[in-house]
């Protein structure tokens, strides 16, 4: 299956989301994440990944911290905030208004 | 995250960039392997895996930027920025830099040195309580034309049972005691003081007690506060003195307490320096004047209000004791008294730093010119890439604050040298006090120099160079635009001021110069070269009785006399400057003099070989002999000052004298002695007299000092004196070693100080000047060099070329140069009072400083207008 590029000034939302539901990730594994809960369609830039992920950093929505991986591999783990989490709340809501309200306009006629 | 928080992570981020880049880097790898793995796993090779996964990554270059620009802070991005540029630009220029950094850290430091010593002197708050409300009082006899005279216990007496103005009056007499018990004998200076001082000044003792009234009981136990340096360096800092005894003068006292840290004598305002120890003692019947007195205001009460109430005072007592006929009480501020005359130095020399800082910082604004038409092009090209006029001016702003920190960071350096010279060089009171608690101060000045400083020569360029009309300047290669022309105008009038501030500080140099040439051709009437004087104050109470005190004068002299080296020697009260003691006298031939109205003459108690060794010429007469003893009749030597006012064309000798103290034998005059200016050099002569020592048992005063005229070796002959006396008495020590140079040179301390300074800083503003006229003339020179090529290929000769630049840059000087003078002429007055001998106006110095600043322009424009003469015409026609 074709896999689309994420809608621009969504990619916050989905990371956050992403790290909301597992405690820490690195890089690798939030793009990977965001492929298997998107069911294949939702491929992350790996050109845009780390410039979001440091940007959340400065603005204090996320943690980072070195660990190791499984493999025993040097890798940097990503905690959401509790201003991450809120920041994720305001996100998915205005997403939602702004997905409403582009739905009543491509909304078929009649239906 | 808060703002605060978030400028601080950000902050941490822009220090640690190779540490940010290498993680980075890291985390990129490993997402990278995984990747790869992912597409092996998916029946890749592992080498195009590799390749594969890469390329998902695009350009790392743009990524890592990215990611580094996350942490930028916006408005500090383009701060940054500018200062890096800046750094390179200096870093590419870096003679241009080191001349305006230089110029500045002179200018900036100079104004910094002075500034802490006029900070420490004028305006620091003096460390009593409430210091405005404390005053000075000294006696002053406007009909006889004397002042600042100290005060009797028994007048002040008076003072305080009448007055109404003051909550306190207290006074203090400067002396020195012979501290004995532990090794050598030292000399050490204290003050003797009514028990109320330190209460008076608002300052308690850190240790022990205050004193009490009883604590001064004439003739009752000795009780002494000791300063803090001199508990500190004379007994440890031992907190258990206070209680014990300490020996001085043979009987010593008790020590009661120690002052804090800090508290110095400088409320006595000159009349002591360095006091060591306070000791309680006063003697209200006593009426020697040798008192300063202090005293602090009631509240409500006024300063006139005082001098009013203590102006009756001073009547009553006028009726009252005759002797106080024609004195007063004048009161005055404590500060004014403590800062006497350095005030006018001092803001004569922050004066005269000021200018050069101006001149330092109009030479950098010429700087930025010149390379500012450098740079048109780079600018220019700016503009049109998309700078706004205001990016381009914070640019160039932030150029001139590199500079400007750099240039001042430099200059606090120069300041603590400066400021070291002024502590050896300056006249007492000039000199910035040793004050870590300055720091504060001083550093915030310099920030605001710096701030000033860069607002002057950078504000200008910035705003000329940043106006960025791209039209037509590209093609003409940025040369005879209206931009280089309003620059040179704009540097030409800056030219102006320089010269302008250069001749008013030369002027001023000058007169001081001047001023000190004419103090040098007054005689003081002494030779003094090769003659020191020391004391020796055999203070031990085994000499309080005269005939013992003389018979060690009379045993010492011989040894002094035979050592070698010594080519004559005597003791005496009082030496010429250091030493007036007026008393008065009556002639005996003439009438009684009304009350108040006796003449008084110095008082000097001497051995025979005084006047040959202070070289002071006999003029009729004979000098004494160790023959003139109390068993012979009584004599006195006058000098010719005293013989003209008391008997105006006749022959002195003979005739007889009387000395108005204990004292009161008529004496013969037998002998008349050359002038001698014995209160300074701006004093004209006063009346002398003269004693022998060996009939001056019941004089009121004894003779501490010994002169001698030594052969040349000076410091051999003092370490002979030093055993010699030691041999008689080994407790006894020698003090105050001086050259009589030295305490004549003392009281014009501050025309020399001024004189030295202002003529460095003369010379520093013209060395400026003389650059900045150079920098103008070449840059116009090559702005001009086709127009020259043109003129002297349609036959001009050299020499009319080297006229027309020379003539156009002695009329920018001359300009300058006229300006100065009339600046001039309006701010000498401030030194009128500081000059002698030639006046604020004098036309001499104005002439000869415009004739020589005319020169050194000329001399400066010179060379450059010889390059401009030397152009080949060919050359500068063809060349772009």
């Amino acid at each position: 299956m074709p896999r689309d590029e994420i809608p621009p000034g969504t990619l916050y939302m989905l990371i956050l989301r992403t790290l909301a539901q597992s405690r820490q990730l690195h890089g690798y594994e939030i793009a990977r994440a965001i492929l298997n809960a998107s069911r294949d369609v939702l491929q992350v830039e790996e050109g845009s990944l780390y410039p979001a992920l440091q940007r959340m950093l400065a603005k204090g929505w996320v943690t980072a911290e070195w660990g190791t991986t499984a493999e025993n591999r040097r890798a940097r783990y990503y905690t959401l905030t509790r201003a991450g989490r809120k920041q994720l709340g305001d996100e998915v809501a205005r997403f939602r208004r702004v997905m409403d309200a582009i739905n009543l306009v491509i909304q078929p006629e009649g239906t | 995250m808060s703002l605060i928080s978030q400028l601080q992570h950000r902050f941490r981020f822009l220090l640690r960039r190779k540490e940010f880049d290498r993680d980075l880097a890291e985390e990129i790898e490993l997402h990278v392997d995984l990747l790869a793995r992912d597409r092996v796993s998916g029946g890749m090779s592992p080498d195009d895996a590799r390749l594969a996964a890469r390329r998902a990554f695009g350009n790392v270059t743009r990524l890592q930027e990215e990611s580094r620009r996350a942490w930028h802070i916006p408005p500090f991005d383009t701060v940054i920025q500018d200062l890096r540029h800046a750094l390179r630009g200096l870093r590419r220029n870096p003679v241009f830099a080191a001349t305006a950094i230089v110029s500045l850290a002179l200018g900036i430091g100079a104004n910094l040195a002075i500034f802490s010593a006029i900070y420490s002197t004028l305006l620091e708050p003096l460390g009593y309580r409430d210091p405005e409300r404390l005053v000075w009082i000294s006696g002053s006899n406007p009909s006889r034309g004397w002042t600042d005279n100290p005060i009797s216990p028994a007048v002040m007496t008076v003072w305080r049972e009448r007055n109404h103005v003051f909550s306190g009056i207290a006074a203090f007499q400067p002396s020195a005691v012979t501290l004995t018990g532990s090794g050598e004998p030292i000399e050490v200076p204290v003050q003797r003081t009514t028990p109320n001082v330190f209460s008076l000044l608002g300052v308690r003792p850190m240790l022990g007690r205050d004193f009490v009234e009883d604590d001064a009981i004439p003739n009752g136990p000795v009780r002494v506060v000791l300063s803090y340096n001199f508990w500190k360096r004379q007994f440890a800092g031992d907190a258990s003195i206070v209680g014990r005894e300490i020996a001085f003068n043979d009987a010593g006292g008790t020590v009661i307490g120690v002052m804090p840290e800090g508290f110095t004598d400088r409320y006595a305002a000159g009349m002591a320096a360095g006091t060591l120890m306070w000791i309680a003692s006063w003697d209200p019947t006593l009426m020697s004047n040798e008192y300063g007195v202090l005293a602090r205001l009631r509240p409500g009460a006024t300063l006139p209000a005082a001098q009013r109430e203590m102006d009756a005072i001073s009547r009553e007592i006028e009726a009252e004791q005759t002797w106080q006929v024609g004195w007063r009480a004048a009161i005055g501020p404590l500060r004014d008294q403590i800062v006497g005359p350095t005030r006018t130095t001092l803001l004569v020399l922050f004066g005269a730093t000021l200018f050069v800082a101006l001149i330092a910082c109009t030479n950098v604004t010429n700087l930025l010119l010149a390379r500012g038409a450098a740079r048109e092009r780079e600018m220019t090209v700016r503009a049109v890439l998309g700078a706004t006029r205001k990016r381009l001016t914070r640019q160039l702003l932030t150029e001139g604050t590199v500079l400007g920190v750099a240039g001042g960071a430099i200059g606090v350096g120069v300041a603590l040298l400066g400021a070291r010279l002024l502590q050896v060089l300056a006249p007492p009171g000039a000199a910035p006090a040793d004050g870590k608690h300055l720091i504060g101060t001083l550093l915030g000045y310099t920030a605001i120099s710096i701030v000033a400083a860069v607002l002057i020569f950078a504000l200008a360029p910035a705003l000329s160079m940043s106006d960025a009309s791209a039209k037509g300047r590209l093609d003409t290669g940025g040369r005879g635009s209206t931009q280089g022309t309003r620059s040179l105008r704009l540097r030409s009038g800056l030219i102006i001021m320089e010269f302008a501030l250069a001749v008013m500080l030369s002027v001023g140099a000058g007169l001081m110069i001047r001023t000190l040439r004419a103090i040098g051709t007054v005689p003081i009437g002494v030779d003094a070269k090769d003659v020191m004087a020391m004391w020796i104050p055999l203070r031990s109470r085994q000499y309080q009785p005269m005939d013992r005190y003389i018979a060690f004068w009379r045993a010492l002299m011989p040894r002094v006399s035979a050592i070698p080296g010594v080519v004559s020697a005597s003791l005496t009260r009082g030496v010429p400057v250091d030493g007036w003691a007026g008393m008065s006298f009556v002639a005996t031939d003439r009438p009684a003099p009304a009350a108040g109205e006796a003449p008084a003459a110095n008082y000097v108690i001497v051995g025979p070989d005084y006047f040959t060794t202070m070289g002071i010429p006999l003029l009729a007469g004979r000098p004494f002999t160790q023959g003139d003893d109390e068993s012979s009749p009584r004599v006195v030597i006058v000098n010719e000052e005293l013989a003209k006012r008391i008997w105006p064309g006749e022959n002195a000798l003979g005739r007889t004298i009387r000395s108005q103290t204990s004292d009161s034998l008529p004496r013969t005059i037998v002998g008349i002695a050359s002038n001698v200016r014995s209160r300074g050099v701006f004093v004209p002569p006063q009346p002398e007299t003269y004693f022998p020592y060996g009939q001056t048992l019941n004089a009121p005063m004894r003779p501490h000092q010994l002169v001698v005229r030594t052969s040349g070796d000076a410091a051999g002959v003092i370490t002979a004196i030093r055993r010699e006396v030691a041999a008689l008495d080994r407790t006894q020590p020698v003090v105050d070693v001086k050259s009589m140079s030295d305490i004549i040179g003392r009281p014009v301390a501050q025309q020399r100080f001024l004189a030295a300074l202002l003529t460095a800083f003369g010379v520093l503003a013209l060395t400026l000047a003389a650059i900045g006229i150079y920098g103008v003339v070449a840059y116009a020179v090559v702005q001009r060099t086709r127009e020259f090529g043109v003129r002297m290929a349609l036959g001009a000769q050299r020499g009319d070329v080297l006229r027309r630049v020379l003539g156009g840059s002695i009329r920018l000087a001359a300009v300058g140069i006229v300006l100065g003078m009339l600046g001039g002429l309006g701010l000498t007055r401030y030194l009128a009072t500081l000059l002698f001998g030639v006046r604020s106006t004098d036309a001499a110095t104005f002439a000869v400083v415009a004739v020589g600043l005319t020169l050194v322009a000329a001399v400066a424009a010179a060379i450059p207008a010889g390059r401009a003469a030397r152009v080949d015409p060919a050359v500068a026609l063809r060349g772009d």
